[in-house]
Formats: structure tokens, C-alpha cells, sequence
């Protein structure tokens, strides 16, 4: 049976909500060449 | 035996489990419980609603990464023992239920409910949600320890990034109302949905974690994976230390330093960095705006995350000896630089920071691949969660001499740069110390080593685990009498050490003449350790024909490995997947009580040597 799909979904699980952190703290960083 | 939900039995990988899978499961409990980094979003709401100061809204935070500290450290060994899934799922239930109660205490405006329910419950759910991912992912990546643990500890450092602007939306759409970035009016229950939501959400989200959790089975390696290569690298150990004994080696309190100044060092700046960066820059032409000292913030968090990954991957190239020489040896240099020409140049500053913070968060990412190339995977989450009290020791020594000499030095009328020079040396300082403290690490002496058989048994069954203890001991006693009646008359009294086998520890059996040696096991307690040889022989140099813990001599088998000819091993079942092999004097026959099965123990060779071999081992020499 293939796990790709399972691996898929487990990686978007945590990686989806980690992606929006990095996203709102690159905004910040922004601000120090603002 | 019913085997639970939780137990670690039940989560055993089967064939064809991608590893793949663990890093995902290791990270939705690392990313949750990395929210209390992100406790300060909470604190003006707080301190609005229930009339607190600053000093009192600070308590659940602090209270947590205690309990964090301790609870790594106390419990760490039932966290080995019943593994990661029981681990993952007791994380949850504390972490989300000292939410769900800080909730409570909101909506009741019960303070004291807030601090209990966050700071100590929760904080119990920290601290073990914090080192078993970690021992799992080692477990599974011995090829790549470094990026394993790397990826989950940047998962803690990422939870702040995700629960900061997350936690500040929620609380505003629930009534929180915010000026020029003050809080000025708190709805009734928006603190406690707050808190409700995110119990609720990160029970959703850990549940993953819990669900997905893999142990590899014991003889389970990475394809194209070679023990040896990495038994060859310098301080990588293949024998396996507990977390008793490693607290016993002077590695361990080396590395307790190397942790405890480094993250020290990082503190120093990590604490005041927005001051610190407006009091550099304030009253020059490089003026620094309060928006952009956000931003520097911001940026450093960013480096002390990315640092986790990247520099703890690293070291699996360079060595872990060697990344540690970087960060404590190059990250003095860099606090050298800020403290003499950082005033000069706003690039060199930041730049110089964002390195230090980097080094910072790897210090915390690399240890447990350190810990685990010294100690072996025996008990590495049991030997992590106790140097996190070095951690905890950082986080009072590292803001308190970056503010106690601030404070002071203001007060004797410095300003600017003036307020932190001192500190910075101060850092500069025990940077070196930690520095020389990683440059005394040494390989750990194999008299803290598990003994090889049965710290092998240590994966397996108890049941299992005590008949073979009794066979050695039976065996190891039957080998004395054997010794005792070959010397001459005198021969009893010529022997240095007796057996001890009714209680207590392991002792050496070693003849003078002969100059044997062995491992023995207690009946009572169980308890082994492999055995210095011959201390006698020692000083007077190694005899001929005389082998030390852990060599094999030639002709003799390693673990693992069966052999044939003369000196045939004897291979004794004692449970369904494993064999114990046991090599020793003349012909005696061992009768296993419990199973019922004969062993048959072969002619001498001079020691006996006691290795388990997994089924699949023994079936593999038996067809060649």
C-alpha cells in the first residue's frame, strides 16, 4: 500500500500553519528596512 | 497480555512504514506546545481584565518552562519506557487541559486557576511533549541524528511564530480592543474563549502526532544505512549508556555547561534586543524607530528558528565537537565585534545578532544528537530532559545579568552602548567557558556502558528480558564453580573478586592466574554492567590473550553473529524473536525453567561472551 498520500496530508497538517507563521514574522522583518 | 492503545508494543512501524511519516508526527506536538513562547500576547489582555502588574501576568509563562524543565527531568525515563505514543498523548491531555483550565480561571477571574492551569499543568505537558519526539526522530534517523532533531526543535521555536499573530487575531475578534498597540478595553469572556479555542484546537491538531507515531522495529536500519561508518567517526558510540549512569559521566556535565552558557549567550541578546538596538543606534544618524526595532525582533526569531535546522544539520557533517566549537568559539568573536565596533555600523550589529541567534537556537537542536552519539539511543530522551536543566538555570542567569548590569550601569549615569559593554564581556566569558568544556568531551568510559547482551534485552519483552537474566546468571555461576575448581587447592583464594549472584550489583570474576574475566548478572535485581577486567592485570598491562570490555578477540564471535567450527555458539532461545548466544567453558547443559528448552553450552574458550541476536540474524548465519 502506498503511504504517499498519508505523507502528504501529515506534512500540509503541520506544514500549512507553519508556513502562515514564517508569512506574518517575514512581514514583520519588513518593518526593520521600512 | 492485552496490549493498550498507548502502549509502546502497539506502535512498533511495520515493514514498509516510511520514516518519513515520524518528522510530521514529531512536529504537530513541537508546533502546539511552542505556543507558550507566544504567552506574551496574552499578558496586556490580562493584566487589563484582572487588574495585574506586569511581574504577575509574567507567573503562568514562567511557571511553565520550570514545570517544562522538571517534568523533562523527572519524568524522563517513563517517557522512554512507555514511548513516544503514551508521551504524545499525556502532552496533549496536559498541555490542552491546562489551556482548557486557564479558561476557567478567566472566565471565573480566578488568577490563580490561570497560573495552575497554564503554568503547571500545562507546563507538565511541555515538558514531556519536548523530549519524546525528539528520542523518536533519533531513533529513526541514526544516519542523520543532527537534521532529525534539528526539525523537530525548530518545531518548538516555530510554535511561537504560528500562536503569536493566531492568538493576537483570535483575542481580537473576541473582544479585545487595541490602540497604538495598548490594549484599552476587554470584553467580558474574550480571554476565556481565547484560551477555550486554542485547548480545543490543539487537541485536533496533536491528535495527529499522537496517531501517526512509529517506533522502528529493533532491527529495523535506513537502507543503505552502515553502522559502522558511523561507529568510526570520532565520539559516535554504539554502545548504549542509561540515564543514570550518564549523569555519572563527566560528559554530561560538560555538555550541561556548553548548553547552559550557550543559551546564556543567546539570552543576553534574545532578552533585551529592542532596547538594546534603540540604546545602540538612538542618538546617532542611524536612529532606529520603535517599528523597526520590532522588526529586528522579528528577524532574530526568524534566525534562532532557521538556526535549528540548518546548523543542526550541519553538524551532521562536520561532527558535533566541531559544530560547538563554532558556536561557542565563533559566537564570542561575534559579541567581541558588537561590543568594539558594533556602535560603528547598524549592518555589523544586526548581522553579528542574527549570527549569535542563530548559534543560540541550534545550541538546542544539536544536544540531543550529541547526547545521542555519546550515550547511545538507549535513554537519550531520559539523558535530554535532564540537561534541560541547564536550560532552565540559562533562563534565570542570562536575563538577569543582562538587566541587573543595565539597571546598574544606568543608574551610574552610562547610556547607549555604555549599558551593555560589560555584559557583553560577560557573555565573551562564558562563551569560553562553555568552549573549554566542549573541548573536554571525551568518548564515555565503558564502565558506564549497558552491558552489550543485555542492554540489548532492554528493547525486548520483560519476560523475555528475565528469563535471559536468569540464564546468564545461572550460566556465569556454573563458569565460576567451573574456574574455582580448575586453580590448585588455593585457587579460591586466588580468585580477586567473588561472584556475587544472590544480590547487588554485577561483580568481576577474575583468576590471577588465568587472568579471565566476565560478565555477570545479578538474579535479584537484574542489574548488569559490563565489567573492567582484571584490575591486578591492568596495572601490570594488558595480558596476553586478555581482552577489555567491548574488543572481541580474534577468533571470537561479535554481536550478532554466529559462529561455527571449534568453537561453536550456543544459541538459546528465550522468546519468540530473539536468541541469546552464550559462549562458554566446558560442555554444560542449561535448562531454561520457564520455556523448558535445552541450551547447549559449548566447549571453552576462556571467556564467555554473551550476545543477542535478532531471529532474522540467527536465521541468516544458520543458511550461510
Amino acid at each position: 500500500m502506498s503511504r504517499k498520500p498519508l505523507i502528504l496530508v501529515s506534512w500540509l497538517w503541520v506544514g500549512g500553519p507553519f508556513a502562515y507563521g514564517v508569512y506574518q514574522l517575514v512581514l514583520k522583518v519588513a518593518k526593520l528596512f521600512e | 497480555m492485552s496490549v493498550g492503545f498507548l502502549d509502546r508494543a502497539r506502535i512498533v512501524a511495520p515493514n514498509g512504514w516510511s520514516r518519513w511519516l515520524v518528522p510530521p508526527a514529531a512536529l504537530s506536538v513541537h508546533l502546539a506546545i511552542g505556543q507558550v513562547y507566544a504567552w506574551s500576547v496574552f499578558k496586556a489582555p490580562l493584566e487589563k481584565y484582572l487588574h495585574l502588574t506586569g511581574a504577575q501576568s509574567a507567573v503562568p509563562f514562567q511557571l511553565g518552562i520550570v514545570m517544562l524543565g522538571l517534568s523533562a527531568a523527572v519524568l524522563g525515563t517513563r517517557v522512554e519506557k512507555n514511548g513516544p505514543r503514551w508521551a504524545m498523548f499525556t502532552s496533549l491531555l496536559c498541555f490542552c487541559s491546562g489551556l482548557m483550565l486557564a479558561a476557567l480561571g478567566a472566565y471565573t477571574e480566578q488568577y490563580w486557576l490561570v497560573v495552575a492551569g497554564y503554568g503547571g499543568i500545562g507546563g507538565i505537558g511541555l515538558g514531556i511533549g519536548y523530549i519524546s519526539p525528539v528520542s523518536t526522530l533519533i531513533k529513526w534517523f541514526p544516519d542523520r541524528p543532527g537534521m532529525a532533531t534539528g526539525i523537530a526543535i525548530m518545531g518548538f521555536g516555530g510554535g511561537a511564530l504560528i500562536a503569536s499573530p493566531w492568538s493576537a487575531a483570535m483575542l481580537t475578534a473576541f473582544g479585545v480592543t487595541y490602540n497604538a498597540g495598548k490594549v484599552v478595553a476587554v470584553a467580558d469572556n474574550a480571554i476565556a474563549m481565547t484560551f477555550l479555542v486554542h485547548g480545543l484546537a490543539y487537541v485536533v491538531f496533536m491528535t495527529l502526532g499522537v496517531l501517526l507515531v512509529r517506533v522502528p522495529a529493533p532491527d529495523w536500519k535506513p537502507t543503505g544505512f552502515n553502522a559502522t561508518t558511523v561507529k568510526a567517526k570520532a565520539l559516535v558510540t554504539t554502545a548504549q549508556v542509561s540515564a543514570k549512569n550518564a549523569i555519572r559521566t563527566p560528559q554530561f556535565w560538560c555538555l550541561w555547561v556548553v548548553l547552559c552558557f550557550n543559551v546564556t549567550a543567546g539570552i543576553g541578546i534574545l532578552e533585551k534586543a529592542a532596547p538594546m538596538i534603540l540604546d545602540f543606534f538612538g542618538k546617532t544618524p542611524m536612529a532606529v524607530t520603535a517599528t523597526a526595532a520590532a522588526g529586528f525582533v522579528a528577524l532574530l526569531s526568524l534566525v534562532n528558528m532557521l538556526g535549528r535546522f540548518v546548523w543542526s544539520s550541519v553538524s551532521d557533517l562536520v561532527g558535533r565537537k566541531n559544530i560547538y566549537r563554532i558556536y561557542l568559539g565563533v559566537g564570542a568573536i561575534m559579541y567581541l565585534v558588537i561590543a568594539t565596533v558594533g556602535v560603528d555600523s547598524k549592518v555589523v550589529f544586526i548581522s553579528c545578532a542574527m549570527v549569535i541567534l542563530s548559534f543560540y537556537g541550534a545550541g538546542f537542536a544539536t544536544i540531543p544528537a550529541y547526547l545521542r552519539d555519546l550515550f547511545g539511543t538507549f535513554q537519550v530522551g531520559a539523558i535530554h530532559g535532564r540537561l534541560l536543566t541547564a536550560w532552565s538555570t540559562a533562563g534565570v542567569l542570562g536575563p538577569l545579568i543582562i538587566n541587573q548590569i543595565a539597571d546598574q550601569r544606568k543608574a551610574e549615569g552610562f547610556s547607549g552602548p555604555g549599558l551593555y559593554t560589560l555584559s557583553f564581556y560577560i557573555m565573551i566569558g562564558l562563551l569560553v567557558i562553555g568552549f573549554a568544556a566542549n573541548e573536554l568531551v571525551r568518548p564515555v568510559s565503558s564502565k558506564f556502558h549497558e552491558a552489550r547482551a543485555l542492554g540489548e534485552l532492554g528493547k525486548a519483552k520483560p519476560e523475555i528480558k528475565a528469563e535471559a537474566t536468569k540464564l546468564v546468571a545461572k550460566t556465569t555461576e556454573d563458569e565460576a564453580k567451573r574456574v574455582a575448581a580448575r586453580t590448585p587447592a588455593d585457587g579460591a583464594q586466588k580468585l580477586e573478586k567473588q561472584v556475587e549472584t544472590k544480590s547487588g550489583p554485577i561483580k568481576a570474576v577474575a583468576s590471577k592466574k588465568t587472568g579471565e574475566n566476565r560478565q555477570v548478572a545479578s538474579k535479584k535485581t537484574g542489574e548488569n554492567r559490563q565489567v573492567e577486567p582484571n584490575r591486578a592485570a591492568h596495572k601490570k598491562g594488558q595480558r596476553r590473550g586478555q581482552t577489555r570490555p567491548g574488543q572481541t578477540r580474534r577468533g571470537q564471535t561479535k554481536p550478532g553473529q554466529t559462529k561455527t567450527g571449534p568453537n561453536k555458539t550456543v544459541q538459546t532461545k528465550t522468546g519468540p524473536n530473539r536468541t541469546v548466544q552464550t559462549k562458554t567453558g566446558p560442555t554444560k547443559t542449561v535448562e531454561s525453567k520457564k520455556t523448558g528448552e535445552t541450551p547447549q553450552v559449548a566447549p571453552k574458550p576462556s571467556e564467555p561472551e554473551i550476545t543477542i541476536a535478532t531471529e532474522s540474524e540467527t536465521k541468516t548465519a544458520e543458511a550461510k
